[in-house]
């Protein structure tokens, strides 16, 4: 330990908080005509007493002063001699918000604290503040995970982080379960190592497993105390429901539908600040793109808002919002967070919100005085959506125990492998006392010293199982230290520090050079030159490609064609899916009294005529033969993934002894089979095909799991630092030592499969892809549940959308000479296609 | 031909496509093969990626195995020999000095077509008895080159590497296969190396591309060509 944390401890054992800081924080809010709430004076006590723990209030609430209020009496109190050093750091997930953050902590702890500089420290710091950072920090920084690794691989972090007295991480339930959580759980676990005195403290929106989430912070062996508000916040959920005099009615299926467009455009008004929330970046495409052709007049007041937009556009959109200029403003997750900063008048959602908590957070964007009233309204795409916006009007009303839970990951080997080269970078490390102090992360709490060591040689001498590589060293030991190998090597690793990952992008450019954003490159890679395109709000034509950009002009009239980016649909959660099935069960038996539950009631009574609406307790079965063949289609409600993976599970089981294939189809309601004509899907009412053991083998059995594996590695393989991810900006590596992940997948599989990065992949395809333990609970639920097989005749609500999902299975298990063979026709029918389209001009 | 082969007509002479990622030229005995990249795994370890010890062994047993087969005299590699001098580290150059002479025991000539990444080979070359380094080759109807576009420019056949073709054939993990792509003129091969990701080739018209997978060469646009769909 520090001699300056020893003073400090000895300082926090004299006795309770003195007051004179405390004092000037309530004098702060005063001159406002504001009185602290209880919950804050409850964290400022806690702070002052040593404790460290997570503030849970509603968004909005005043959560940042809650936990800020401590560690700024503290700097207050500060003998006039004493005041040098990094007292305090704001971790924020979001570095857009970061200035935000700066800005008002700034302003209460000039008057409190009036000699402490506050500044933040992000990937947007400009070089002369990184320079005087370099030689001396602030006292408050405020910076992100990935900023906050980088000055933990400083040379002299020893000294520099030797008085953090306070930790502060936002958003923590957006952290919590992520890799960007486990690498802030590790830098957490390395502040404390480096200064035994910090106290940590969280913020946090509503959760389930609230205790969990307030242990991952604080870590192992220390306890956690919990702040709670009494605020009172109430959230009012509204649903656009079809206008039936005015011939709207909303589908069984299809989310890219828009059914109620005019009556949003009817509830919009650019006056009325508002963000119109999607699920994918493809839809708010869609969506701003419809609203903008039929409001022209708006264009100038609108905005389009997601990951894929040029950061320089989606500032100036944030910026416009808060200052009025921008009205309207249709997001994705993208605008999730940093909701204390840019409060909204309105606030709508399109499509279910998959989650309760996310609906929850959404609604926290309006109505932000402490106290208001949070609205949101919610707009339906297909039938189905009405009943899950129900699900979670429900489940809003009681006490929070029904939010989805968020968890630590079990201890991912890539960001171990980081974090190692990390701390070897900040002066050097000891290894054994590493090992202690990563074991106090929750995430890591299990892990073994035979792991630990693996993922230290990774970067010693590359990790290989069956012998080391020659020529490869990033990190080396000498009596128990690890140290960068080279200059290089920690250059390299300060360019590459962190957890998110991207897909391969192209930039999309005017020929003028002016960025738009980035596309998936196979997205780009189906247009030719001429096609048009909606992007960033705009519509496009493709002019060509030139290295690694899209070079694209505006064109006029319309087009449908909108990229779709990978990955970006959630499924519905697990807390969700049983709302939606209790829901279900409910209006089969009670009379509608709302307008939702109208709604809901004429979708259940179609059902109900044509086959059965299960109750909450049962599981629905039903069959139908056509001419395509043999239907077997379930509805578990538990969403895309688990259906996915059970599919393929029950396919693979009903398979094993018959030469039959089956194909599959999923949604976040229920799962398809189908078969040849005749094919007995009897088992179906049995329990021995929903058993649950042995479900890791079968399932890896029954998917390609190989070639999701390979997806996955790609992340695993830039995470432990394996394949360098080129950001714009930084100089490029050489083009001889490019390699790509699926290349390097590929060279593990053949030469040294049992490399623990493959394992790791793999058990993430299991989980992320399947949600595997989810799998397993659901198979359980499935196999007590009352199984109810009923002939179906024609297409029910339920199972439409199943029918036409079909279409985009994915899970392929064919060869490849049965894939090269179904290129080749595909080929053929091009060709033959060109031919053709000669012949006619001539 | 031998299994999994698939022989073409290239300016007049007939070349046989392996699944080894080799072809074979019967008429002149000679077996030509592109894009070894030896020393690549050397070269990402020294720039800090943790690579397998991959490369080496296999490509040299592979070459042997394809050499044994047809009863090549001659192997011309069609440029990229090497990976970077970065990689040639002393060990490396030794177990290639031994492969090669091994090679030449058995009265088999390796030839160097020079590609792009070989520009600074000199040096090592020596003590690897390759005698034989050539901008291109020209025989017959036929010029061995690197690049592609080298091949264009003169009339008659050409067999070149470099690019790497290869065909996606989809999936989650966006599989790829390699493949030979021939035109009525020129032969690209894919790499021999199988640390290599596979190129961007645009399809064009009066191609014919040849994947190998499942341990054949398999053809793609034969039934096109002979309905008179694809090409001239």
């Amino acid at each position: 330990m520090t001699k300056a944390a020893t003073k400090e401890r000895r300082k926090r054992d004299v006795g309770p908080a003195p007051e004179p800081g405390v004092a000037g924080l309530r004098a702060w809010f005063h001159t406002r005509g504001w009185v602290p709430f209880a919950f804050q004076e409850e964290a400022w006590g806690a702070f002052l007493a040593g404790e460290s723990g997570l503030i849970h209030v509603p968004t909005g609430a005043g959560k940042t002063f809650a936990a800020y209020g401590g560690p700024l009496a503290r700097l207050a109190e500060e003998k006039p001699t004493d005041r040098r050093g990094l007292r305090v750091l704001y971790i924020t997930p979001l570095r857009a918000v970061a200035r935000d953050i700066e800005g008002a902590i700034k302003e209460i702890t000039a008057e409190v604290a009036p000699w402490a500089r506050v500044e933040s420290r992000t990937g947007d710091t400009k070089q002369s503040v990184r320079a005087r950072q370099r030689k001396e920090l602030p006292q408050v920084l405020v910076t992100t995970p990935e900023s906050l690794c980088l000055l933990l691989a400083r040379e002299d972090v020893r000294e520099q982080f030797a008085r953090v007295e306070g930790v502060i991480v936002d958003e923590w339930h957006e952290l919590l379960s992520s890799k960007r959580g486990t690498q802030t759980e590790l830098v957490l676990s390395r502040v404390r190592g480096l200064a035994p005195g910090a106290r940590i403290w969280a913020m946090s929106a509503t959760l389930s497993n609230i205790q969990e989430a307030a242990q991952a912070v604080v870590g192992i062996g220390r306890t956690a105390r919990l702040v709670t508000a009494r605020v009172e916040r109430r959230v009012e959920i509204e649903t656009v429901l079809p206008r039936e005099e005015k011939g709207e009615r909303l589908p069984w299926a299809g989310h890219l539908g828009m059914p109620l467009l005019p009556a949003v455009l009817d509830a919009l008004d650019p006056d009325v600040s508002t963000i119109v929330f999607t699920n994918t970046r493809s839809q708010a495409e869609r969506w701003f793109h419809a609203i903008a052709i039929n409001r022209p007049e708006w264009e100038s007041r609108m905005g389009l808002h997601h990951g894929s937009v040029d950061r320089a556009a989606r500032e100036k959109i944030e910026q416009g919002l808060k200052s009025g200029t921008v009205g309207i403003v249709v997001a994705t997750s993208s605008l999730d967070l940093g909701v204390d900063f840019a409060p909204v008048a309105r606030v709508m959602q399109i499509g279910s919100p998959k989650g309760i908590a996310r609906l929850l957070q959404r609604a926290g964007r309006s109505g932000h005085q402490p106290g208001g009233v949070a609205r949101i309204l919610c707009v339906p795409t297909h039938a189905m959506e009405v009943v899950e916006i129900e699900a979670v009007r429900r489940a809003m009303m009681g006490d929070g125990s029904k939010m989805e839970p968020r968890r630590s990951l079990s201890k991912p080997i890539d960001v171990l492998a980081q974090h190692i080269v990390t701390c070897a970078l900040g002066g050097g490390v000891e290894v054994d006392g590493l090992f202690e102090e990563v074991r106090t992360a929750v995430a890591y709490r299990e892990l073994t010293r035979p792991e630990f060591d693996w993922a230290l040689s990774l970067s010693v001498n590359g990790g290989g199982l069956l012998h080391a590589y020659p020529q490869y060293c990033k990190v080396s030991i000498e009596q128990g230290v690890a140290r960068v190998a080279s200059a290089r090597a920690g250059q390299m690793h300060r360019l590459n520090v962190g957890t998110i990952t991207g897909e391969a992008t192209m930039d999309v450019r005017y020929a003028s050079g002016r960025r738009l954003g980035s596309i998936e490159e196979d997205f780009i890679s189906i247009l030719r030159p001429g096609d048009r395109f909606v992007f960033a709000g705009k519509v496009l034509a493709l002019r060509g490609v030139r290295e690694n950009a899209a070079i694209v002009e505006r064109a006029k009239g319309s087009t449908t064609f909108t990229p779709m980016w990978a990955g970006t649909k959630l499924p519905i959660s697990e807390a969700l899916s049983e709302g939606v099935r209790r829901v279900l069960g409910d209006s089969a038996v009670r009379r509608a009294s709302t307008d939702e539950e109208r709604t809901i009631r004429r979708l259940v009574d179609v059902q109900g005529e044509l086959s059965r609406v299960p109750r909450a307790d049962e599981v629905l079965i039903e069959l139908c033969e056509t001419r395509e063949g043999s239907h077997a289609f379930i509805y578990p409600f538990e969403g895309r993934l688990v259906h996915g993976g059970m599919a393929a599970l029950l396919a693979y089981r009903l398979t094993r002894d018959t030469r039959a294939t089956l194909s599959t189809a999923a949604n976040d309601y229920g799962l398809e089979l189908l078969g040849p004509a005749g094919f007995d899907f009897g088992a179906l009412a049995g329990v021995e095909i929903f058993d649950g053991t042995r479900l890791a083998s079968e399932t890896a059995a029954s998917v390609n799991l190989g070639e999701m594996a390979k997806r996955q590695f790609r992340e695993v393989a830039r995470v432990a630092g394996l394949v360098f991810q080129s950001c714009p900006g930084s100089p490029r590596t050489g083009r001889q030592t490019q390699v790509g992940a699926s290349l390097l997948y590929d060279v593990f599989m053949e030469f040294d499969p049992g490399h623990p990065l493959l394992d790791q992949a793999r058990r993430e395809v299991l989980e992320r892809q399947f949600e595997e333990s989810r799998l397993g609970r659901t198979l359980a639920r499935i196999a007590r549940a009352t199984r109810v097989v009923q002939r179906i005749e024609r297409p029910t609500p339920l199972s439409l959308p199943l029918v036409i999902e079909r279409v985009g299975a994915k899970l392929s298990s064919e060869s490849m000479t049965e894939r090269i063979r179904r290129i080749e026709e595909q080929w053929e029918r091009d060709a033959s296609r060109s031919t053709s389209r000669v012949k006619r001009s001539r | 031909m031998g299994e999994g082969c698939v022989t073409i007509d290239l300016a007049g002479e007939a070349i046989t496509l392996m699944p080894e990622r080799a072809s074979w030229w019967e008429a002149a005995r000679t077996l030509i093969i592109a894009d070894l990249h030896l020393g690549k795994s050397e070269t990402m370890r020294v720039a800090g990626i943790p690579v397998p010890e991959v490369d080496l062994d296999e490509q040299f047993k592979r070459l042997h195995l394809a050499v044994e087969r047809v009863g090549a005299e001659r192997v011309v590699v069609a440029g990229d020999l090497i990976h970077a001098p970065a990689g040639l580290t002393r060990g490396l150059a030794a177990r290639v000095a031994e492969r090669l002479a091994c090679l030449r025991e058995r009265g088999v000539r390796v030839v160097l077509v020079r590609g792009n990444h070989d520009r600074r080979i000199e040096g090592v070359e020596a003590s690897w008895g390759l005698v034989e380094i050539h901008e291109s080759m020209e025989e017959g109807a036929i010029r061995i080159v690197h690049e592609p576009r080298d091949g264009r420019t003169r009339e008659g056949g050409y067999i070149a590497g470099h690019l790497h073709p290869a065909l996606s054939v989809g999936g989650i993990g966006g599989a790829k296969v390699p493949a030979f792509v021939a035109t009525d003129r020129g032969l690209i091969l894919p790499a021999f190396s199988r640390f290599t990701a596979g190129g961007r080739i645009a399809r064009e018209p009066g191609q014919r591309w040849y994947p190998i997978a499942d341990g054949r060469v398999m053809e793609i646009g034969a039934k096109a060509r002979d309905a008179g769909i694809v090409g001239a």
